[in-house]
């Protein structure tokens, strides 16, 4: 490398690091809520004690009750639970629709590309919330309608990152080589083409699982997504932003759970890019 | 040649943080002189260039004293620099697709570098757009100041960057390897303009490049920088004959000579490589857009252990013949054989693995970064069933050893070795499966001179040792002739001439090759005068 | 290939798009068992007779291929049927909530991208200042930060505590929260392009001619960088729409954001679909604009 090229090199931003612990920090104790939760919290989320409806925080009731009498932290543990349930299955669905179909017909040739791409456009021209709504209503609401939902909405995007990093891998100088060598085609696609693609869908995943859980809470709030009395983040927003007003406590706990996820991953994503982007791997 | 110098550098210094890029060197440049800065990668001399016009990057700290016409520019302000740009000092870079603009037109360009020192009236600008055109030898300068860069050759952009680095009247011109990335015919041009308009105009003129040999016609001085340092500096003529400094005389021995030729042609056994009529297509676009022949008609043939050399410019076929021959890409029509197995056919594919294999131009680009160098060197073995997993890091050692490397290698990753380490790398990947025909496509055009040549001798001792064919593919005659027993000239996808080494570089029949053979920058030296180069230019 | 030629298969192609939405929208609704005469008949009390009559005159009775290709040549002249709720039809509702939600969504958009290329510009000029940070910080915003938190936060905040704004009503909030979101969406790509392309050759040879930075931002750079801001353009209108959607509901706007939500929990399935065609619409024409802008941008891509 020239000197004038080695100058050019950026050196490591240190921020990102502080960043992404602190992003995985944040999405650590959430699986551990979402795990352990449920079983630590002494309150039941559904149960509703109509004398105590919106009453603000206590030593017993650490987040307040809700216009229901519910205990506000017991519902914000479940609801932990379902909203990474919801964003973990739609990014699994979406990778094994989206990356599975997408390179499967790649693989193929031509035609079939084509054909499948084109119907991945069709699905990507609509904005993620119209065709969870429009299929929602088609499937009826409920955790598995909504996943499924998801999953369909996303896996467009994960098709098109799967299929880039195909590209990308197919044309470079190793895989050429390893075909000189005499290697079978799909010996050299487990060796040389999939890790990478592997990374650039784990980065991906990363962008798409905030935006299902934020999408669920959108859903949820409009009627939609989980069931009635299932605690979403969603429905909890839904029910208590009536009575903001009197009960804060009940809005506050959901939003600020939703934000602070969201910035987890956030957080963990920026990071994870950084480090899996082939292309920055020659300058290290 | 009194008076005050142009450029005056004296204990110039380029730091980054703990790293010294160019370490206290003392230059100068008097008006209407040429001084060429040689020197490898890393040797600190397009440093040296961008900071004579400081355009050195803003993470840099610069030190020591640099005069322009007398005055002191370091540290001076970005508008001092900014009114010299361009009206005093004009600057010609690597590679014109870049330096150009792609959304706005060449004549806008042009103009843009007259206005920014001068407001004249619009007929003027455009008169003078026109003349910079044709004063670089453009045809159709009017049609061309409409062209966008991409619709221009490489030659083409070059002289457009040319015209604009001078059409503010700069008395300077600093030309940073601006005929690297050229073809050998169009270098030779290029450099013909450059001289001619040096002569011209009076142009004091700094030529960075890595070549000494270009320089030797064109350049009264010469310095010899490396490792951030000039390691010799006085008149062309004298350094060339009489090289003070061990480098200089390393860099100047360097040139590919024949002494890396070796015969070991074999004709009694099966020719290595048949090819007859072979016609390969390739579609530029992807959607749509007629097909073009990239190879047309070729027939050609190598004998066992024979080194056939295929020379051509950019365009010209010779990277799609050497795919088809180890079967990356298949034929239209004509057939190849290879010690009599065809390339194409999925059946023989592992015989033919084992008989040819490839070494690319690009070698980081053809080993995996994500592998170390045992595992790169593994893959072969393990495909071929050539050694069982506990040998294989033996062998790999054995590899590594053969090519000139130590085992401390293995365990490292391609982007933690040198450019010559990567290439070696590839070559023993390539010998792990024991071939006996080695197809190189451009292996050393991406290595500094003095890499080249140890690569070189590396290759030339391989085949010795071995009793390897080869088929080696350059673009450079010089590089091409040194190793090549016979050589095959490209040229629009046809062999316009095959022939021996000997009879190709010394007795050319046709025109083109002669061109070629006339461009070579050891030929051009050996004239060292503007009008026998601009002759060169018209042929 | 000339460039109405590219145009005109542009064209074709987001033709065929639509043409795939609308079926899929079609069946979708189809696939819920029982229609919308089951579900009045569970509101009021209809007996059979009356049913079936609503049913043959709703033409819900005939096959479905027959059903699709009514509906198709009622959708081409904009009849979408009547609104189940209101009685009205559902192309008049559409129309009426359609100003409010163009308005919002082109107030939003150029607020945002107006401040979103503006900090860009400046963070690529003044490196060393918090500009940089500034922006870094406005792309985590709208990553981490769903605009309906956003909004619901700002009604907490601005108008039952502190009172300074109505709940219902206003277009400050719901614009400013969309503008930020986006200028977040298009700051840190632009900036990144611009700190790129500042390196890059042609910059250089810029800087080699003489010119003024004033000059190089705008003449060299900004324009090949705003080839990015309309390749996002897809991305932001996507955002655009689910956030104009949940601000309307939030901040209780008339717009068609409001009318699917109506229409939704009302199972008004003619608005539904008529409203899912509109959006699709209104997505293929941009698409297909920005398709155009970023040819007629890069001179690169006409070939």
């Amino acid at each position: 490398m020239s000197s004038y090229g080695a100058a050019l090199a950026a050196p490591p931003r240190g921020s990102n690091k502080v960043g992404f612990s602190f992003g995985m920090a944040i999405l650590g104790l959430a699986l551990l809520v979402a795990i352990i939760g449920p079983t630590l919290v002494p309150h039941d989320p559904l149960t509703q004690e109509l004398a105590a409806r919106n009453a603000p925080p206590d030593a017993a009731h650490w987040f307040g009750h809700d216009h229901l009498g519910r205990d506000v932290l017991a519902r914000l543990v479940a609801g932990t639970r379902i909203s990474l349930a919801v964003a973990l299955g739609a990014t699994l669905l979406a990778m094994l629709l989206g990356a599975g179909l997408g390179l499967a017909a790649e693989a193929l040739g031509r035609w079939p590309s084509f054909l499948v791409f084109g119907v991945f456009d069709m699905v990507r021209a609509l904005p993620s919330i119209l065709l969870a709504l429009t299929l929602m209503v088609a499937l009826g609401i409920g955790i598995i309608p909504l996943i499924v939902a998801l999953g369909v909405a996303y896996a467009p995007h994960m098709a098109l990152v799967a299929r880039a990093a195909w590209r990308r891998e197919s044309a470079t100088g190793y895989v050429a080589a390893a075909r000189v060598m005499g290697a079978a085609p799909l010996a050299t696609l487990w060796r040389h083409v999939l890790p990478n693609i592997a990374g650039a869908l784990v980065t991906q995943a990363a962008i798409i699982m905030p935006r299902a859980i934020t999408t669920e809470s959108v859903l949820s709030f409009f009627g939609l997504g989980v069931s009635p009395e299932t605690p979403s983040w969603g429905r909890m927003i839904s029910g208590a932003s009536r009575f903001a007003e009197s009960a804060p406590h009940a809005v506050l706990a959901p939003v600020l759970a939703l934000c602070v996820v969201t910035l987890g991953f956030a957080l963990v994503g920026d990071r994870l890019r950084l480090a899996l982007d082939p292309l920055r791997e020659r300058g290290r | 040649m009194n008076g005050v110098p142009l450029v005056a550098l004296r204990d110039f210094r380029v730091r980054f943080g703990d790293t010294t890029a160019v370490d206290g060197i003392s230059l100068t440049l008097q008006p209407g002189e040429t001084l060429a800065l040689v020197g490898e990668s890393g040797s600190g001399k397009s440093l040296t260039a961008l900071g004579m016009a400081g355009l050195a990057p803003s993470a840099a700290q610069l030190s020591g004293s640099l005069r322009i016409a007398g005055v002191e520019m370091l540290g001076a302000s970005e508008r001092a620099w900014r009114a010299r740009r361009g009206a005093r000092i004009g600057m010609v870079f690597q590679e014109a697709m870049g330096s150009l603009n792609p959304s706005m037109r060449i004549g806008a360009q042009i103009a843009e570098a007259i206005t920014a020192h001068r407001s004249l009236p619009k007929a003027e600008i455009a008169c003078r757009v026109h003349d910079a055109l044709t004063e670089v030898g453009l045809p159709d300068p009017h049609g061309k100041a409409a062209a966008f860069p991409h619709q221009l050759s490489g030659g083409q952009q070059q002289r457009v960057m040319i015209a604009m680095a001078l059409a503010a009247d700069p008395a300077l011109l600093i030309a940073d390897e601006p005929t690297t990335a050229l073809d050998t015919t169009v270098q030779a041009q290029i450099l013909a303009l450059l001289v001619a308009l040096q002569a011209r105009r009076g142009l004091a003129m700094l030529f960075v490049s890595h070549d000494l040999a270009v320089v030797e016609g064109i350049a009264q001085r010469v310095a010899v920088m490396r490792h951030g340092k000039v390691v010799e500096a006085g008149p062309t003529a004298q350094v060339f004959a009489a090289p003070s400094h061990p480098y200089t005389a390393a860099l100047l021995a360097s040139r590919p000579s024949q002494a890396q030729r070796i015969s070991a042609v074999d004709r009694r056994s099966l020719p290595a490589l048949e090819i007859e009529d072979l016609t390969v297509m390739f579609r530029p676009h992807r959607l749509g857009g007629a097909k073009l022949r990239a190879v047309d008609g070729v027939t050609l043939s190598i004998a066992a252990g024979e080194a056939l050399g295929l020379v051509g410019e950019s365009g010209s076929g010779k990277s799609t013949l050497a795919k088809a021959v180890v079967g990356l890409v298949r034929p239209a029509t004509g057939s190849i054989r290879v010690f009599g197995h065809d390339p194409a056919a999925p059946a023989d594919r592992k015989a033919m693995a084992r008989a040819v294999q490839m070494v690319f131009q690009d070698a980081a680009g053809s080993l995996n970064p994500r592998l170390t160098i045992a595992q790169i060197l593994a893959e072969p073995l393990a495909v071929h069933g050539l050694a069982p997993p506990a040998q294989r890091r033996a062998r790999a050692r054995q590899l590594l050893e053969e090519v000139g490397l130590t085992a401390t290698h293995l365990d490292r990753y391609p982007h933690q070795l040198s450019g010559g380490q990567r290439q070696r790398v590839a070559i023993a990947r390539a010998l792990a499966v024991d071939p006996k025909l080695l197809v190189c496509d451009e292996p050393v055009s991406a290595l500094d001179m003095t890499v080249q040549a140890q690569v070189l001798d590396l290759l030339a001792r391989i085949r010795r040792e071995r009793g390897l064919a080869l088929l080696f593919i350059g673009h450079d005659l010089e590089t091409v002739g040194a190793v090549s027993d016979r050589i095959a000239v490209m040229k629009d996808g046809r062999v316009i001439e095959i022939g021996t080494a000997e009879a190709i570089l010394q007795r050319p029949a046709n025109a083109f090759t002669q061109a070629l053979v006339a461009a070579m920058p050891r030929r051009l030296a050996g004239r060292g005068c503007a009008a026998e180069l601009l002759a060169v230019a018209e042929a | 290939m000339s460039i109405a030629l590219q145009a005109g298969l542009g064209f074709l192609r987001q033709a065929m798009l639509l043409a795939g939405i609308a079926i899929a929208v079609f069946l979708l609704i189809r696939i819920v068992p029982g229609d919308v005469v089951d579900s009045m008949a569970l509101e009021g009390s209809l007996d059979d007779e009356a049913i079936a009559a609503l049913r043959a005159e709703l033409g819900l009775d005939a096959g479905t291929l027959t059903q699709f290709r009514i509906w198709v040549s009622r959708a081409l002249v904009g009849d979408f049927g009547n609104s189940l709720r209101f009685d009205r039809p559902a192309s008049e509702l559409i129309l009426a909530a359609l100003p409010t939600t163009l308005g919002l969504a082109a107030l939003a958009l150029a607020a945002g991208l107006a401040l979103g290329i503006v900090m860009a510009a400046a963070a690529a000029l003044w490196p060393g200042s918090a500009l940089p940070s500034l922006v870094e910080i406005l792309n985590l915003w709208s990553i981490a930060l769903p605009t309906f938190c956003v909004g619901l936060a700002a009604i907490l905040v601005f108008s039952v505590w502190l009172g300074w704004l109505p709940v219902i009503g206003q277009w400050l909030s719901p614009v400013l929260i969309l503008a930020v979101d986006i200028a977040g969406q298009v700051a840190k790509p632009l900036h990144e392009d611009l700190k790129e392309a500042a390196t890059a050759s042609h910059i250089r040879t810029a800087r080699a001619k003489g010119l003024s930075p004033a000059r190089i931002v705008l003449r060299h750079l900004l324009p090949n960088a705003l080839t990015t801001v309309v390749a996002l353009g897809g991305l932001i209108l996507a955002g655009l729409i689910g956030g104009a959607l949940t601000m309307e509901v939030l901040f209780g706007l008339p717009g068609l954001g409001t009318l699917a939500y109506q229409a939704i929990s009302g199972r008004d399935y003619p608005v539904i679909q008529a409203v899912v065609l509109v959006f699709a619409v209104g997505v293929v024409m941009v698409n297909w604009a920005t398709d155009a802008i970023q040819r007629s941008l890069d001179p690169r891509l006409r070939r």
